[in-house]
């Protein structure tokens, strides 16, 4: 009979104690591989959103300015719209310091626009001057944006060609945009004069007053470029000093500040799954080593056979490693059920941005997790076994 | 052996029972819009919750059976009725078009592991009965 065979007799034949090691064996995985791909996917998120962003500098109107709603609006994708006059953009196009600027314009479309029984922010840019959409579009491989297209967040499951309808206006989807983690991924991207007929759509059904604003001559946000030789601070600064009624915001601040709570949540659970880490490889070990020590008797009974000692420790070690396959992928499967089939509720829950990593990393991830179960569990049975071989196999077996 | 199979019988109707209610009351669709219509996702919901019944129903007729031969037999085409609402959400019938939206980020996941589960019930049940 081969060595592995005998292992499986071997568990098979206490199915108590095998069961308890592989639940052991499956809480290791399962924190180890949650854990790696919950920080995992925080961090994509804010490297993801930091690319995204693009511009050092928002422009919005003073009344606009507070720092949760500007977050709630571009990280969580929350639905509101501010306006002010678009004579702002012409007055930071000629101030110094500033290399390019673009402007956009905000609409939330009513609920069950033809998709879903929320309602969608839809985000106006102005293609001649864009260097924030575009460049996103561009790399998830759409092309221009004619009048009457969108570009879709990848939260949103139409497909490229659908047609969608808001405030009855019929927009084609001409592109899908790479997921980033964040609410953008549930906005609408659409040319400004598209934005602008939308508008006028909305404020003749009468569902929008917009206070009175003319589309034409409004706009909800401007972004800047700072030019090389200038510091972001000291265009801010001008623009809040010169520019009346708006508030300049510097994007990197919403980013750090979206970073504080992001590392504030990923040391969180990095505490939580090392802690649980621990507890479960200590107490694994611990229960190999005891369960090898509970079997003296059995191998020394098998030594005085003329069992080589070299096999008994093979057998106790393929136990082990077996244990930790079986919990390992156990763990894993329970992972992936958990953080990979729940991940849009995590997401919603921490209020950050997350995005998973790809299949590969998850599945390197997966053998990673129950490759080290496996390694604590060999290195255990190879402690447990190594302990009591020179002793007399007689003296285990006079024993009470 | 017959004390084994009854507890598969009980973990089979409380997995069923839990996907039957928790589709309703846990884990639904999304709500209805402000005009009070219906998004796509609740008609998944409803074929979800009419597919639980039926598992329902065979997991309690399982409880009369007393030939190996008819469970297993019986357990395929109960096997095949749980795999169905594997596809029902989002496949068969579409959810709403956010992804962040209820039905994507709780019922579609929530489905897919309760009739997992049961599906690995089903498989052990199964290897019980099956033929020595």
């Amino acid at each position: 009979m081969s060595t592995f065979a005998l292992a499986v007799k071997n568990l098979k034949g206490r199915p108590g104690r095998t069961t308890a090691l592989t639940l052991l064996a499956m809480i290791l995985s399962f924190s180890v591989f949650s854990s790696s791909i919950l920080t995992g996917s925080l961090n994509r998120g804010l490297s993801s959103l930091s690319d995204r962003l693009g511009a050092d500098i928002m422009v919005v109107p003073y009344e606009a300015a507070s720092r949760s709603s500007l977050e709630s609006i571009i990280l969580q994708g929350n639905k509101g719209y501010f306006y002010m006059d678009s004579s702002v953009y012409d007055r930071i196009s000629g101030m110094e310091g500033v290399e390019r600027v673009t402007s956009q314009l905000f609409l939330a479309s009513v609920s069950n626009a033809g998709c879903c029984s929320l309602p969608v922010q839809i985000i106006g840019f102005d293609p001649e001057s864009d260097f924030t959409v575009i460049p996103w579009i561009k790399k998830s491989g759409g092309g221009e944006i004619g009048d009457y297209s969108v570009v879709i967040g990848n939260d949103l499951t139409a497909f490229v060609g659908d047609t969608l309808k808001f405030y009855d206006v019929p927009v084609t989807v001409a592109a899908k945009l790479d997921k980033t983690g964040t609410g953008l991924d549930t906005a609408v991207y659409t040319n400004i004069n598209t934005l602008k007929a939308l508008m006028q759509a909305s404020i003749d059904k009468g569902l929008n007053t917009f206070k009175n604003l003319k589309p034409d001559s409004s706009v909800s946000c401007v972004l800047i470029k700072v030019a090389d030789g200038y510091s972001v601070d000291e265009v801010l600064n001008d623009i809040n000093i010169h520019v009346r009624k708006v508030e300049a915001v510097k994007t990197a601040n919403m980013i750090s500040n979206v970073n504080g709570s992001l590392e504030g949540v990923s040391l969180v659970i990095n505490v939580f799954s090392i802690a649980l880490w621990l507890i479960s490889a200590l107490i694994l070990v611990a229960a190999i080593v005891i369960s090898i020590s509970s079997r003296k008797k059995e191998f020394a009974l098998m030594r005085s056979f003329g069992t080589p000692a070299r096999l008994i420790k093979s057998i106790v070690r393929s136990e082990a490693v077996m244990v930790g396959v079986v919990g390992g992928l156990l763990g894993v499967l329970l992972g992936l059920s958990m953080v990979v089939l729940f991940n849009g509720l995590i997401e919603q829950a921490l209020s950050l941005p997350f995005l998973m990593p790809g299949v590969i990393i998850i599945f390197i991830t997966a053998l990673l997790s129950v490759a080290l179960v496996c390694v604590i569990g060999f290195i255990s049975a190879s402690v447990g076994a190594g302990s009591f071989w020179k002793k007399d196999p007689g003296i285990y077996l006079r024993e009470e | 052996m017959k004390t084994k199979k009854i507890i598969f019988n009980v973990m089979q109707l409380l997995v069923s029972l839990f996907l039957c209610l928790g589709v309703k009351f846990l884990f639904h669709a999304c709500e209805a819009s402000e005009d009070g219509s219906f998004m796509a996702c609740h008609w998944a919901e409803q074929a979800v919750f009419g597919v639980s019944i039926i598992l329902c129903v065979q997991s309690v007729l399982l409880f009369l059976i007393k030939s190996d031969l008819m469970r297993r037999g019986f357990l395929c085409a109960m096997a095949v009725t749980a795999a169905l609402p594997l596809f029902i959400p989002g496949v068969l019938v579409n959810l709403c078009m956010m992804t962040g939206m209820q039905c994507h980020i709780v019922m579609r996941p929530a489905v897919l592991v309760t009739t997992s589960v049961l599906l690995i019930i089903l498989a052990l049940h199964l290897l019980l009965v099956r033929e020595k």
